[in-house]
């Protein structure tokens, strides 16, 4: 009984999900961003599956709203990649909520992400995931206070020089 | 709960553990809550898991892992089955379910659990100042360390179906499955109950060490063998609060009890706690309920005793502290070579009696003694006159080492032989003889050989 109370929302979430992507179009339209319905309901059906495969619920919604708004303004962003990185995103920010043992809440992780994307990663997702993202959940893991600061020491020593 | 008379609701098949849930169904099942509603239900369950998880997350977080989503379930019903499980039966209870909102019960239960917790840790402060001093290290570990880790670390908030604690003793009445604050109570509560009664006698660290040797680290109920005494010694007429019992008074208690049919035996231990009862001036009713379902059980394990014939397991003969330390210090064993030369030489031997010299002479070592025994180089018609010839405390060593319950694993053919004879002799000797034997062998220090 207690498995289908909490496998109920996940269905009930997709329709909201299709809705919520489709009113960020009014928001990223200035940057010739936008979503097709299918593209929304692929999103949605990504997001479901993501929580499902993180083994996670999710209540309240507007986490992909979230990640879209975060990330529509980056220069790295436009329509060709626009769906593929908004749902590797989505794979990720579930990735690393588990993985930082939900010690970063939904905003501080967006935040991170966007940074390390833009700056560090140059628009790569594969380096945000395996590389940046996964130090700084090494970081929270053994308990370091500045989690963020995820500089090498070699690195450190090149921007001395 | 007190009445379930006329009630569509089977009691029977509500688990006490998850009452919300097995009610649910069980209403469901005789129509009192209808398909509709049990959906509402679960509709309104899940509004209250969501605000539980905005809770958790101090609303920093939109989502939660599984299980602990699945922790915040079973903990909020948890939360409303003990309102529930409060109410005058489990139709009066499915009714509220309809009559009110699910989050209005579960406020109802949190204050519910709140109120269980205080009044779970005063009851337990006053069991902490009456504890009794007693050596048993299970009692001791829960009373002083088990117990307490529950009230430093229960999350009745999110986790009140859990039970952090550590409780290793062993109640006399088995508890019903339960959990989380209604366990802690309930077991506080048997606890505080057989304390009071314990508390009424002197000297328990001796009768449980009549009971075992290693009574300190023994998983057992105190409360069940101090009330099997008390009743013994009641039975004999003997004045009470006494459980010093005899041997003497074990074959008198035989003999009172063994032509007695099941229903009998029962009616006089319910007359023996009761006048037990008188004379402790034991007033309250649910000690004396609880005594009395005691007795109960007590009577199903007292008729097994009788029929084996070993009545002295459940009326024990209390041991002074001063007996039960007799050490055995064993002499270095033989060489090897010496060893094979005084079995060539047993087996030369025509007589029983010839071996029994060469043994007496020739072995200075227990152990020497007993993998002689096993070396198949004594006939099984000639164990009884070797076994004759030793002395009480040697036989009581061979008594402490031949395994009582016929373990037949971990020993060779020949030496399952001569455990067998010693048994087969230990019957044989004389009741005066025995005795010491058996007294010598019980005041053996496990540690001792």
């Amino acid at each position: 009984m207690a498995e289908n109370y909490l496998l109920a929302p996940q269905n009930i979430q997709v329709s909201s999900t299709i809705k919520e992507i489709e009113h960020c179009n009014e928001i990223t339209a200035p940057y010739a961003l936008f979503l097709s319905l299918s593209q929304a309901k692929a999103l949605a059906n990504t997001h479901a599956a993501t929580l499902r495969r993180s083994n996670r619920v999710e209540f309240r919604g507007g986490t992909i709203q979230k990640i879209i708004k975060a990330f529509y303004t980056s220069p790295f962003l436009w329509q060709s990649n626009y769906v593929d990185v908004i749902a590797a995103l989505i794979d990720a920010f579930y990735e690393y909520k588990n993985e930082t043992l939900d010690e970063l809440c939904d905003d501080e992780l967006i935040t991170l992400m966007r940074k390390h994307f833009d700056e560090t990663c140059r628009g790569s997702v594969d380096l945000l995931v395996g590389r940046d993202l996964y130090k700084i959940a090494h970081n929270i893991r053994f308990g370091i206070t500045d989690y963020a600061d995820i500089q090498d020491e070699e690195e450190i020593a090149y921007d001395i020089d | 709960m007190t009445s379930t008379e006329h009630c569509q609701i089977d009691h029977g098949r509500l688990d006490k553990a998850h009452y919300f849930h097995t009610l649910l169904q069980e209403a469901q099942r005789v129509d009192i809550i209808s398909t509709a509603q049990a959906q509402q239900m679960q509709t309104d369950c899940m509004s209250l898991l969501a605000t539980l998880a905005n809770e958790y997350t101090r609303g920093r977080s939109s989502s939660i892992r599984n299980d602990t989503a699945e922790r915040l379930m079973l903990s909020a019903m948890y939360t409303l089955g003990v309102v529930l499980i409060c109410m005058p039966s489990p139709d009066a209870a499915a009714n509220a379910l309809i009559a009110q909102p699910v989050s209005g019960l579960y406020t109802l239960g949190k204050t519910a659990i709140e109120r269980k917790i205080s009044q779970a840790a005063r009851t337990y402060s006053q069991l902490k100042a009456r504890a009794l001093q007693l050596k048993n290290i299970l009692y001791n570990d829960t009373l002083f360390e088990g117990i307490p880790l529950f009230f430093e670390k229960y999350d009745s908030a999110y986790s009140a179906h859990d039970t952090p604690a550590s409780i290793d003793y062993p109640l006399s009445r088995r508890l019903e499955r339960q959990s989380g604050i209604q366990y802690i109570s309930e077991y506080l509560q048997c606890l505080t109950h057989e304390t009071a009664f314990c508390s009424h006698f002197c000297d328990i660290d001796a009768l449980l060490s009549g009971y075992h040797a290693g009574f300190e680290d023994l998983l057992i109920n105190i409360f069940d063998i101090v009330l099997a005494c008390a009743l013994g010694c009641t039975l004999l007429g003997k004045p009470a609060p006494y459980i010093q019992m005899t041997p003497n008074d074990q074959e008198a208690l035989a003999r009172l009890l063994s032509p007695m049919s099941a229903r009998q035996i029962k009616q006089a231990l319910i007359k023996a706690a009761t006048a037990l009862c008188t004379d402790l001036d034991i007033r309250s009713v649910s000690l004396q309920l609880y005594i009395r379902s005691a007795v109960v059980r007590l009577c199903g394990r007292l008729n097994i005793a009788i029929h084996t014939q070993r009545i002295d397991t459940i009326f024990v003969c209390a041991k002074p502290a001063s007996m039960h330390h007799t050490h055995f210090q064993d002499c270095p064993k033989m060489s090897d070579p010496h060893f094979r030369a005084l079995t060539n030489e047993l087996h030369l031997c025509a007589t029983a009696r010839d071996k029994a010299g060469i043994i007496a002479q020739d072995i200075h070592s227990f152990t020497d003694l007993t993998d002689v025994l096993g070396a198949s180089c004594i006939w099984t018609n000639e164990f009884a006159a070797i076994f004759n010839t030793l002395s009480d405390s040697i036989l009581a060593l061979l008594s402490y080492t031949v395994p009582k319950h016929g373990d037949t694993a971990h020993y060779t053919e020949a030496e399952l032989a001569w455990h067998q004879a010693y048994r087969s002799f230990e019957c044989t000797m004389d009741a005066r003889r025995k005795r010491r034997v058996l007294t010598i062998a019980q005041s053996l220090q496990p540690t001792g050989i």
